[in-house]
């Protein structure tokens, strides 16, 4: 009796102790799952990705809490707001607009400006009403395009340009552009200007200080008869790692008053 | 039975029961820790949140009781502009730690009251967190 006692014992403390154990663990999953969230809400906080109108700076910072702490964990893209892409056509270039999902945007305002150098070569505007438009611009790959594309008053941009003209020079602590050569004239790049608008600049310790006007998203540089563009925002910018998308979110880019809407993806 | 049989039997049992024992302590003391890691990490989050949001509101005056910010009693500890959580558990403590963006600081040393009004002020480019513990 006392046996069967003593076993009947035993095995209700040993169910006991394994269905504790279970209900511990049982208890942690959820805390084990939150972890994604957990770095994605530290970024969002250290980043001030909470906020809709951000500063040139503000969009840098961004992008340097990424790379400082979240690089590993997270993966991120500041692209415009909408997906402008051109393809050549006998008839001259198409502009597609679309959204980043991959929907066709209707009714945009669409204009585009062919530089070659420093200095305009063509310039279209027109209406894209499904998705596309044949603005009849010439395509050469070794040419800068700036797309400008408005619907009321959501502004957005993209430039396009060969690699070997692309100059990451702007330090955006200081709002200088780092530039050790000797840089003879420069020009702003403003969307909604037609044409690259040449600007007064002073050399301040070996960086240039130019003179911008509201909206300027990128200056031509011209160094030693070569002209060169160094991109003043941080777009396009996309992470090496790609990861499931955990944050979508259109925000604003404000050039001195002048706002570009960008889009933000974060994955997780 | 014979006695011998018995002592044997008790003994096998009791070094059965001594092994398992064992095993259930250890698991416990592995899963308290991961989970004070993961409470401290959420308690972390969710401080630097409410703190982050509330400094880019600043000047704001922010009501914060700890109990709210997540479900396990944690200690804040904060230190200018460096934020510790820690939490204690019956075998295992965790402690999270992290520094605050160089524009946010605490005008405070030592554990956070677990009731508080945080006081945020824009001085220069620069928020500090003045701390008044409620009565």
């Amino acid at each position: 009796m006392y046996r069967l006692l003593a076993e009947i014992a035993c095995t209700l403390l040993l169910v006991l102790m394994i269905a504790s154990i279970y209900a511990r663990q049982v208890s942690i999953t959820s805390l084990m799952v939150s972890e994604i969230d957990v770095s994605l809400v530290r970024f969002v906080s250290r980043s001030r990705l909470f906020n809709v109108v951000l500063s040139v700076d503000e969009l840098w910072r961004v992008v340097e809490v990424y790379e400082e702490s979240f690089s590993d964990s997270l993966s991120l893209k500041l692209l415009p707001a909408l997906n402008l892409t051109l393809a050549p056509t006998p008839g001259g270039i198409r502009v597609y607009v679309r959204g980043w999902s991959g929907s066709v945007t209707p009714f945009v305002n669409v204009s585009v400006s062919r530089m070659r150098g420093c200095s305009l070569l063509e310039y279209r505007e027109g209406f894209a009403e499904l998705g596309y438009a044949d603005l009849g611009v010439g395509y050469d790959p070794s040419d800068i395009y700036m797309v400008f594309a408005c619907i009321e008053r959501l502004y957005t941009f993209s430039l396009l340009a060969p690699e070997n003209l692309v100059r990451h020079w702007y330090e955006w602590e200081s709002g200088l552009v780092k530039n050790e050569s000797r840089v003879e004239r420069a020009f702003l790049l403003v969307p909604h200007y037609r044409a690259p608008v040449e600007a007064n600049f002073t050399v301040v310790g070996g960086a240039l200080d130019v003179e911008e006007e509201p909206g300027t998203v990128a200056y031509l540089l011209e160094v030693n008869g070569v002209c060169v563009l160094v991109p003043r925002l941080p777009v396009p910018y996309e992470s090496p790692t790609l990861k499931p998308r955990e944050l979508f979110k259109y925000l604003v880019c404000d050039l001195e008053g002048v706002g570009y809407t960008l889009a933000v993806e974060v994955g997780g | 039975m014979t006695s011998y049989e018995l002592v044997v039997s008790v003994n096998t049992a009791i070094a059965v029961l001594m092994l398992v024992s064992t095993i259930v302590v250890a698991s416990l003391i592995a899963v308290e820790e991961v989970e004070n890691a993961k409470v401290a990490e959420l308690a972390l989050a969710r401080f630097e949140d409410v703190v982050l949001h509330a400094a880019a509101e600043a000047p704001l005056v922010v009501e914060l009781d700890l109990a709210e910010i997540v479900f396990r009693p944690v200690e804040v500890e904060v230190n200018g502009s460096v934020v510790a959580v820690r939490v204690r558990g019956l075998f295992a403590e965790a402690l999270k730690y992290s520094k605050l963006p160089s524009y946010l600081t605490f005008n405070y040393t030592g554990l956070l009251p677990p009731r508080s009004l945080l006081h945020f002020v824009r001085v220069g480019g620069v928020v500090v967190v003045n701390v008044e513990g409620e009565r």
